[in-house]
Parts: C-alpha cells; structure tokens; sequence
C-alpha cells in the first residue's frame, strides 16, 4: 500500500512539475518580448526625435494653415509623435509575449485567444474615450466664448449641452467598439443624442432672437419702400470703429 | 472726414524734400480703381522728383509702362487676399526692403490702404521725417471719438508704457522707415515669411525702440479709414492683440529695465459730441458675458479685479465707469496669462472682448459727458506707465496669491 | 466630592495656550473608527510636548450626532463611542498631572431633540412645567425678522410639532430646540450640570451661543439685558463654589457688541474675538495692514480680569459675518474659488489649504496668533499644516482625523478604513502620507517643531498675554509694526501708561517690537523709535543684538512674509555703543 501511495505521489508532483516546467518558458517568452520591444521602441523614438527635430517639423506643421492648435513647448508634436511610438512599441511588446505566452503554454487555456482581440479592442476604446473626454472640454469652452461675443442667452447652456453631446458620441462609440449591448444601447444613446440636438436647437432659436431681428432689420432698411411719404428711415447712430 | 484738432507732436515740416533725395514709396493693398488717384496723389506731392514707387501688380494697362509721370513703378505680386490685407503685413516690410536695397534709397515711405485720400500734403510731410534724423515716421491721425478704439484702449496705452514709445497709432498704416529700420523689419519680416505667414503683424514702433532708433510723428489730418476685411470684433481682437502680446513676450528682456517715461502730451480743447449715443449693446455683452464666463476670468484675474467687476456689473448706464486703473490690470493681467497659456489663448482673447466692449462703452459714456477723449486717453496711458510695476513684478513671480 | 482645577493662578488662563480638539477625531483606541478618551489619553504626551497648557475639547456627551455632538442628549455623561465617565476622570487626572488644564464646553442655549426633557415636553399639555423647558407658540409669527444662523439648511426659526401640537423655538438646526430661560427651573438644571464637571475637576466652560439664550418679541433676540443676567448668576456661582476656573464665551459679534460679555468683570472670563480673524486673512491678502490695525482700534478696553481669545481657524467655517459685504465678496473671490468651499456665509477651509500651503504664509499668521493681546487657541492639525476635504458635507471639511504617521488611516485607528467616522485626507500635497506628526517630529525643520519653539518662546515672556498693544503707523502700509509692554507693578492694564510716560527700562517690565511683512516681496521700513531711544532690540529667537535704537528713524528690512519679534533691552553701560 505504501508503494501506491508513494506511486501517486511521485506521479502527481512528476505532473505538477511537469505543468511549471511548460510554463516557464512561456513566462519567459512573454517578458523577454516586453523588454525587447521596449528597447527596441525605446531607441527608434530617440532616433524620430533625432529626425524630427533635424527636418523642424514644428516649424512645418505651423506653416500649414490647416492645423490652428498651438502648444506648450513641452507637448510640442515631436514629443508627442515620439512618445507614441515608444508606447506603440511597448504594447506591440505586450501583445507579443502574450500570443507566445500561449503558444508555449501548450495547455487546454483558451486565454489568449478571447485576451488579445479583447485587449485591443479596450485599448482603441479607452483611447476614444480620452479622446472624446479632452474635445468636449475644449469644444464647451469654445462654444460658451463663442456664444457669449455673439450675445446670444442661452450661452452656458449651449457650452454644457455641446459638451454632453460630444461626451454621449464617445461613450455610444467606446461601447460600440467594445460590443456590448448591440442595438440596444444603440437605440438609447440615438435617442438621447437627438433629445440633445432638439434642446439645443430650441435653446439656439429662442436665444438668438435678437440676433435674427437685428438681420431682418437690416434687411428691411435697404428695401426701398414705394412711396410713403410718411416714412422716415430710422437715425443711424454713428457706427463705431474699433480700428 | 471731419477733424477732431488734437496736438501731437508733428514732425518739422519742410516744403519739399531736397531734391537728391531718393525715397522708395511701396504702395499697398490698392484696388484697381484706386490706383490712378494714388499715384496721380503722390505725383502731387513730390512733384517732378524722379522716385520709385512699388505698385500690387492689379492694373496691368497702368504698370505696363513701369512709369508714370517721373515716376519709375515697379509691379509686385500682392500675397492672396486675407483677413489683415488691409494693414500693413510682414510680406510688405520685406519686400520694401528688397526693393529699397536694390535702389539704393536712404528711405522708404510704406502707404497702406486707401492712401489716394490722404492730402499730398500729409504725404510730404512724412516723407520729410522719414528722411530725417529719425529711422521711423509714425503717422499721426485725428481720428473722431467713435474711431480707433481698440488702439485707444490697448495697443497705445501698452506700447507707450512698456517700449516708452510716443506714437499714438503704434499700428498706423502709413510708415516712413530709413534703409536700417527697413533692414530690422525686413529680418523680423523674414521669420514670417519663410514660415509662410505672409500675413502676420509686425509692430514697427517696439522694433525700433528695442534697437534704439529714434521716432517721430507725422501729422495726418485727413484719412479714410480702410474698412477691416473680417467685421468680427472677435476675430479682430484675437488676432491683432494676440500678435501684440506675443511680441510683448518675446520683448521681455527690453521692458523689464527702467526708462525714461513718455513726457504727456498737452491736449486742446474739443468741440462737444453731436452724436447720440448707443451703448445698451455694448452693456448688454458685457452682462451676459459677466454671468457666464465668471470662471474663466477668475483663472486669469486677482481678486481685486474681481471685485472691481462684480461693482461694475451692477452699475446703472448712467453711472457706468470702468476705472483706468481697473482696466490695466485687466490688460496687464490678460498679457500675463497669454504668456503663461493659463488657458487656450484663443479662449484667452475670445474671453478679452466683453471687458474690452465694457471699456468702450464706459469711454463713450464719459466723451458724452463732455471729457475731450484724448484727454482720457492720456490719463489711462498714465495709469498703465504708472502700474507698470505690477507686470514686472508678476512677470517674475507669478504666484497667483497677490491682490 | 470636588475636585480642584489644575491651575495655581486666578489668572491663569492669560497666560495659557490653548489647543482645541475633538475627541472623536483625535485617536481611536479601540478600532471602531471613532476617536475616543482612552485614545486621547495616550496622545497627551504629545501634546505635553508641543507645549499647549489647555486642552478644548469639543462636546463628548451621549448625543444623536446630527450636528457633531453640539445637540445634547445628556448633559452629565459620556457618549459611549468615546468611553465613559470614569475615561473621563482619568483623562482630567493624566492632563493635570502634565500640567494642562481642560476646557469643555457647556451648551445652554439649546438641546437635543432626543433629549429626555424634549421628549417629555413634546408629550406635556401646554403651560406644564416639563412643557416649559422649551419655548413653544401657536404660531410661527413670534420673534419675526429674527436672522436665520444656518441660513444653508434652515428656512425659519420655527418648525412645528406633531405630537406637541405646536411652533418650537430654534436658533439652530431644527432638531436643536432652543431652552426657555423664562424658566428658573431651566437655570437650576443648567447650574446642575455645570456643577457636576466642576465638581470633578474640569478648569474651563465654553458658553457655547451664549447671546441667544432669551427670547423677546421685537428685538433680535441677541445679547438681551436678561441673557447678561443669566450669565451673571453662573458667574456668581462659579466664584462662590469653585477656584481658578473659566468662562469662554462664544459671541460672533462686532467687538464693542462683546465687551458686554465682560460685564464689570463679572460675567465671561474672555470671550472670542471673531472680527479679527477674516481681518488678518484679508490683509494678507490685500498686503495691506489697514484691516488689522482698524477692527483693534475698534476694539473697547476690557476688565483686567478679562481676555479675548485669538484664533485662525476653528471647528466651524472661517465666519464672514462680521465684514462688510464688500470685503466678504472679496474673501470669497481670494480664498474660495470653488463654491464648494463656501456654508453659511463663511469658508470651511482649513489654514494650510487657506495659505496655498505655503510655510511662510503659515508661519506669519502664526506669529501674530502668538503675539497679538490676548490667549491664543490652536485648532488640532493646524501645528502640522493639515489639509482638508472639500468634498464632506456641512462643516466637515475641517473636522477629518488627525494624522499621526503614514500608516493605516493615518494612524488614527486600526479600523478598516471604510469605518472611519470621517475619511482620511489623501491627496497629493496634504495626504496623511506626507503630513503627519511622526514625520515632522522626524524633520528638524519641520512647521512642527517651528511651532513648538514658538510656543516655548511665547511662554516664557507674559507681556503676550498680559499686555499693552501700540500699532506704529510706517509708511509703508504693507507693513504690521506694533509694541507689546507689560509692567507688572502698574496696577491694571488701563492704568499703564502709553507713549513717553511708561516706564519701559525697570527690571521686571518686558517690551517686546513686533514687526511683520505682509507682502509677498521684500520690503523697507522706517520705524518711528525715538520713544526707545538708547536701547537695544534684541531678536528673540536667536538671541541675537541688532543696532542701538537712536532718535532717527530706525530701518529695517524683511524678506517676504516675515516677522521680527525683538526684545527691547536695556543697553548694559559698558558696553561700547557700536555692538
């Protein structure tokens, strides 16, 4: 009886050694392609940055007339280009010792293969969403100035509701990508963003009722008006130049 | 366009400029039409003298010739229309320049928009300071109350304070530059150009104070004022004071020293305003902006300012006044979180025009109240000469718990 | 049995430091998540260290909770999460024996609504004697135009009673109903309770909201003849039956609306003095000196027996009500940007938070605390720079444990830290792992130990708090100068002389120049001496000499945010003029 008891129990620590030992080199594998893609990425962003800075492709993007942005020198677009490479390849790294994580793990775990498209999936997700978060912020504050130097009343309540709206696009485009809910969530945030455009619409029309009767004045006055001799266009007040 | 007599400092007049003189005229932003008056304008005020004059390539039958009187024209491809086209941009400062050294002219007379209106005696007259001592001629309008605000309210009272630069019109339209004030503004002009922002500001009269160059002003009387090509206020001031703040940054090192002050002008009495007066929409703007961009400015305004506001705010129009020295700091303030980029500084401009709209309607309010508006002026220029302390002092030290 | 206060002096609270704390928040020792009395005992070693001489700890009696142990639900006992009465005893006994005395707080005004006398008057018929404990009405049209205090949470004074049937009176929340003085047999229970901790030792009461203790129709029913008459008869039985204790009276009025709290010297031993202390935040601010100097030359004379009570902050929010609503506009605008820092007319804020965290900012405010006339009182966490949590309800943002050391909870408790009465300050600038009593004890130059110095400095001098106040007026207006004497042969505070006539050069007389920088720049000054003429200033934390004070106009210069504290000494004769 001790002789099967001893039988088992090397069988059992002979498999369990045998699982660690499978399972070390996939680990090992995975970290070595983390490091290496790290290094790798690492001297290729020196490299661009080495690159960009000789081509002066600040100076260039400035001269486009298309892009109107202006930054801080320490998020300058040489940084960011660098900087997005070096994670690019450090996540390419990830994503690479993870696939040979399990192709060295010759297990029944079916891990990696659910993990992979998933991971990459919620980064691009979280990525919309950062994305999405830092346009609103900068569209609201641009919508309220705006709004505010065309006096039109509804102003903070036209800055909030554009920031919503954007924010209620990014979420409906970061579950979209993700796949969850399907139509469902689909059907709620069309819902909701129309609810928002109507709102805004209605705040857009009756806040700028001036602004709409001060254009059909104007209109009104270059009309010649058949004769009345009773009608005396309106005193013009001396307009008044800024420059 | 009517007069309103205020005394500058006008450049010796002279009759007619010696007759070796060689000054090159650079014509720019002139509309076809126009072009016949203009140079048909200078004809008469340099008359039978053999100069050249740089003329936007627009009527080919004129320019054909490449004369016209005594004239010697020389066409030029005039940038693509833009927003600024009707001030004077970077790519005419260089190519004045290019022109003048290829001719070999001690001086150059820059003419901007709508030059045909000006008296042939008014161009003489610059003509004769440019080709004097001094290295820039500013022109000197005299414009009515209800003109030039914006350089009223910032772009004097700013340049004076901080360059100790007397022209009232920094921004003029007409300059007279020597070849080495010409050479300087062509340099700077040249950074725009190769970047290819044909049309960025320069601001001669900073230029030549930071070189040391003397300055005087010519006297010009009478001018129509060319009609800005974009009629948002927003825009304009975006613009225009974005590109006055940017060269006051970059100018730091100049300012930051004591100078000389400006010696005050002496104003003369002015006949009273004969036009009503319409502030409601200004006040109106100012309100509605008072309630909704409240955070933005408590990013960019101390407390004191602050204060100064919210009492502001609940003025009735007929007591409405916006202190001079609460409208410094305003500027003062604004210039320090443009450097800082607090906020965007599109933002930071966009969240300016409601404080400056405020401003104007309370100068108005007080020109109709029988103040001569260059004696205002004056006062509010003195207030920022005075409180010019403050900026240096939070330029160096800019923690934001001060008063 | 009675036992006696700690204190040897009548006087004694002139000189004291007092240290205000709350003992739900202070430690915990048994791991509930609530601080408690055998908690604070272990920390008085602590506090013996700093140096304070007066422990204020804020209500511990059985209370429901709802306005952090102000409505009381039992006036002579413990409220079990902290521990119970014999943990009290104990408590006295361990911070007498370590020299400090104890102040609790004695709440008149107005009691719990779960407290028995409540109870059994919301059941009483109308006009019986357990009824009029209370003040009750038909309508809520008594007292009308009386100001609302919580003006955030309450809409009216009145709230009406179901079972009672009836309006009852509250100054307060309105499960705080206000007591009904007009009763004798409210006085004899009060006279009771205060009895009772008397009795076992305690040295201080605060009279919390003690002008709104008598209600009259018409009036404001604030600081009424018959409320002084109520505070007069405590007085007078504390002198009769006790020796060497206090009265503290809480009073947010304008100073000369005060010194009625005074009497002839038989009401309160001091009172707070609430209008100063937006005043030194504003001229902080403003670097003007001018807010200062005018509320204390608003500020009466008081009895000699009497003194104010100098605070920075408190438990409750930095109170605007007492300024101008200009100058409110302006403290709103300078110190609290975010509205949620803003209950009631005031900005709960802690004093680190207040000063952007900057050490010489903190390190100003608490010279003048130390120096101006009168006791001064530290709020707990202040002495390490605490910060604050905006994002509590009510005034709760001030009232967050105190941080010991970087462990658990800040070391607060053992509890798991979802427990905690309140949460632990986090953040990155204030969080418990960088503010913290064991890591300042650590850092020689840490705002603790500066504290401590000063307040050793601070006792050993007692024109502090026994002294005259003279501003120099300088023209540089960002500049506070002023001149703390005490003659301890003059026989009261009025009788001393000022200006060229005192004896400033007996032995036995201190003279003490304080001068502080307000402005965040180095500034000149030109001091106007001449009265001093031959002596010598002295600065007082480094005993160092600095020149002999002449009739000319004596400069100085300080470095931002600054403070000279020099001792005006005798110039020994021998001693060539030139040292």
């Amino acid at each position: 009886m001790w002789q099967q008891v001893e039988l088992a129990l090397s069988q059992s620590a002979h498999r369990a050694l045998v699982t660690l030992a499978n399972f070390l080199p996939g680990l090992l594998a995975l970290m070595l392609a983390v490091l290496i893609m790290t290094a790798f990425g690492a001297l290729l962003a020196v490299l661009l940055r080495r690159l960009l800075v000789a081509i002066r492709f600040d100076e260039r993007l400035t001269r486009n007339p298309l892009i109107s942005l202006d930054w801080a020198p320490s998020h300058s677009p040489t940084l960011l280009v660098t900087r997005g490479v070096f994670w690019a390849h450090v996540v390419l790294g990830g994503l690479i010792g993870i696939s040979a994580f399990d192709a060295a793990y010759a297990g029944n775990s079916q891990m990696s293969f659910f993990l992979l498209p998933y991971l990459t999936h919620s980064v691009g997700a979280i990525l919309l969403f950062i994305a999405g978060t830092l346009l609103a912020r900068y569209l609201a504050r641009t919508v309220l100035i705006e709004a505010v130097n065309a006096r039109l009343h509804y102003a903070r309540f036209l800055s909030i509701g554009v920031k919503w709206l954007v924010l209620v696009l990014t979420t409906a485009m970061v579950l979209d990508h993700l796949e969850i809910g399907g139509t469902v969530v689909d059907l709620a945030f069309g819902i909701l963003f129309g609810g928002i455009v109507l709102t805004l619409a209605l705040a857009i029309g009756i806040g700028s009722r001036d602004i709409v009767s001060r254009s059909l004045e104007r209109n009104v006055d270059t009309e010649v008006l058949p004769g009345d001799p009773t009608y005396k266009p309106p005193i013009t007040h001396e307009t008044l130049r800024h420059f | 366009m009517a007069s309103t007599p205020a005394n500058t400092a006008a450049a010796p007049v002279e009759v007619t400029p010696p007759p070796e003189a060689n000054l090159l005229i650079h014509l720019s932003t002139v509309s076809p039409e126009a072009l016949e008056p203009a140079l048909a304008n200078l004809a008469l005020a340099f008359p039978g003298l053999p100069l050249t004059v740089a003329v936007p390539d627009i009527a080919p039958n004129l320019t054909a010739t490449n004369s016209f009187n005594t004239f010697q024209l020389f066409p030029y491809t005039p940038a693509a229309t833009s927003t600024t086209s009707w001030i004077l941009t970077a790519a005419d400062y260089f190519n004045t320049f290019k022109l003048a050294q290829e001719r070999n002219a001690p001086a150059c007379l820059l003419l901007g928009a709508e030059s045909h209106t000006m008296s042939p005696e008014s161009i003489r007259n610059l003509g004769a300071a440019a080709l004097s001592n001094s290295d820039l001629a500013v022109a000197h309008y005299h414009p009515r109350p209800h003109e030039g605000l914006l350089n009223s309210a910032i772009f004097y009272p700013v340049t004076r304070a901080l360059f100790c630069a007397r022209p009232r019109f920094p921004l003029a339209l007409d300059l007279g530059l020597s070849l080495r004030m010409a050479e300087r503004l062509a340099t700077v002009a040249q950074r725009f150009t190769a970047a290819n922002q044909e049309d960025a500001l320069i601001w001669p009269v900073s230029e030549a104070a930071v070189a040391g160059f003397p300055i005087t002003e010519a006297d010009i009387p009478h001018r129509t004022a060319p009609q800005p090509a974009a009629t948002d206020l927003n825009a304009l001031l975006g613009q225009i004071a974005g590109s006055l703040f940017s060269d006051v940054e970059s100018k730091a090192p100049f300012w930051q020293r004591a100078r000389a002050t400006v010696p005050a002008r002496t104003i003369t009495a002015v006949p009273g305003p004969t036009e009503p007066l319409n502030v409601t929409s200004m006040l109106e703007s100012f309100h509605l902006a008072y309630s909704n961009l409240h955070e933005i400015w408590a990013l960019v305004l101390p407390p004191h300012t602050l204060l100064g506001l919210k009492r502001l705010s609940v003025m009735p129009q007929e007591a409405f006044r916006m202190a001079d020295n609460l409208w410094t700091r305003i500027v003062y303030d604004f210039i320090l979180a443009y450097r800082l980029r607090t906020i965007n500084r599109g933002h930071l401009l966009g969240a300016l025009t409601p404080l400056y709209l405020a401003w104007v309607a309370s100068h108005l309010i007080l020109v109709h109240s029988g103040i001569p508006a260059e004696r205002h002026i004056e006062e509010l220029a003195i207030a920022f000469e005075t409180d010019k302390p403050y900026l240096v002092s939070r330029w160096r030290w800019p923690d934001r718990f001060n008063p | 049995m009675k036992k006696a206060g700690s204190a040897s002096n009548p006087l004694w609270y002139k000189d004291a430091i007092l240290y205000e704390l709350h003992v739900r928040t202070f430690q915990d020792s048994n791991g509930d998540g609530i601080g408690d009395l055998p908690g604070l005992i272990s920390r008085l070693d602590y506090l013996q260290d700093l140096g304070v001489t007066c422990l204020w700890l804020l209500p511990f009696f059985p209370s429901p909770l709802k306005d952090d142990g102000y409505d009381i639900a039992d006036y002579t006992s413990v409220n079990p999460t902290y521990g119970t009465i014999d943990d009290f005893k104990r408590f006295l006994g361990e911070a007498h024996k370590r020299d400090m005395q104890v102040l609790i707080e004695l709440v008149i005004n107005h009691t719990s609504d779960q407290h028995p006398w409540f109870k059994a008057a919301r059941q009483a018929p109308p006009d019986s004697p357990e009824r009029d404990f209370y003040v009750w009405s038909n309508t809520d049209q008594l007292y009308k135009g009386v100001p609302i205090i919580f003006s955030d949470t309450e809409k009216s004074n009145w709230t009406w009673d179901d079972t009672a049937k009836a309006f009852y009176w509250h100054r307060f929340f309105s499960h705080q109903p206000d007591l009904n003085f007009d009763n004798p047999a409210v006085m004899d229970e009060v006279l009771k309770a205060m009895r009772f901790w008397l009795d076992l030792g305690v040295d201080g009461l605060r009279l919390d909201a003690i002008p709104y203790l008598v209600e009259r129709d018409g009036t404001t029913c604030e600081s009424l003849p018959e409320t002084h008459a109520i505070i007069r008869r405590l007085r007078a039985a504390i002198d009769a039956e006790y020796t060497n204790r206090f009265t503290l009276a809480e009073a947010n009025q304008w100073p000369p609306e005060v010194r009625p709290y005074f009497g002839n010297g038989d009401e309160c031993h001091m009172a707070f003095h609430f209008p100063l202390m937006p005043r030194i935040y504003m001229a902080l601010r403003q670097e003007d000196r001018l807010p200062i100097t005018d509320i204390m030359a608003q500020t009466p004379a008081i009895p000699d027996s009497c003194q104010w009570g100098l605070f920075l902050r408190n438990h409750d929010e930095l109170t605007l009500e007492m300024v101008t609503s200009d100058e409110r506009d302006y403290m709103y605008f300078a110190y609290s940007a975010d509205p949620r820092m803003r209950v009631n007319s005031g900005i709960r804020r802690r004093l680190a938070p207040l000063l952007d965290n900057n050490r010489q900012r903190i390190q100003l405010l608490n010279s003048l605390l130390l120096s101006f006339p009168g006791t001064p009182i530290l709020y707990y966490g202040d002495e390490i720079g605490m910060g604050d949590n905006i994002y509590l309800g009510d005034r709760n943002a001030v009232r967050t444990p105190m941080q010991w050391n970087s462990d658990r909870n800040a070391g607060f408790s053992t509890a798991n830290p979802a427990r905690l009465s309140f949460p632990v300050v986090m953040d990155p600038v204030y969080g418990y792992q960088a503010v913290n009593v064991e890591s300042e004890l650590a850092d020689q130059s840490s705002l603790l130990h500066w504290m401590r110095n000063m307040i050793a400095l601070r006792k050993l001098f007692q024109v502090f708090g026994r002294g005259t106040l003279e501003f120099l007026n300088p023209e540089n207006r960002k500049i506070l100068a002023y001149v703390r004497h005490y003659d301890p042969t003059s026989p009261s505070r009025e009788a001393t002389p000022i200006g060229e006539k005192r004896n400033v050069t007996s032995p036995g007389t201190e003279t003490i120049l304080c001068v502080a920088n307000l402005s965040r720049f180095a500034q000149p000054v030109s001091l106007d001496l001449s009265e001093f003429t031959g002596m010598t200033p002295v600065e007082m934390l480094g005993y160092v000499p600095f020149p002999r004070i002449t009739d000319q106009p004596y400069p100085l210069t300080l470095a931002p945010y600054s403070f000279f504290w020099l001792e005006l000494q005798v110039t020994p004769e021998n001693l060539p003029s030139s040292q």
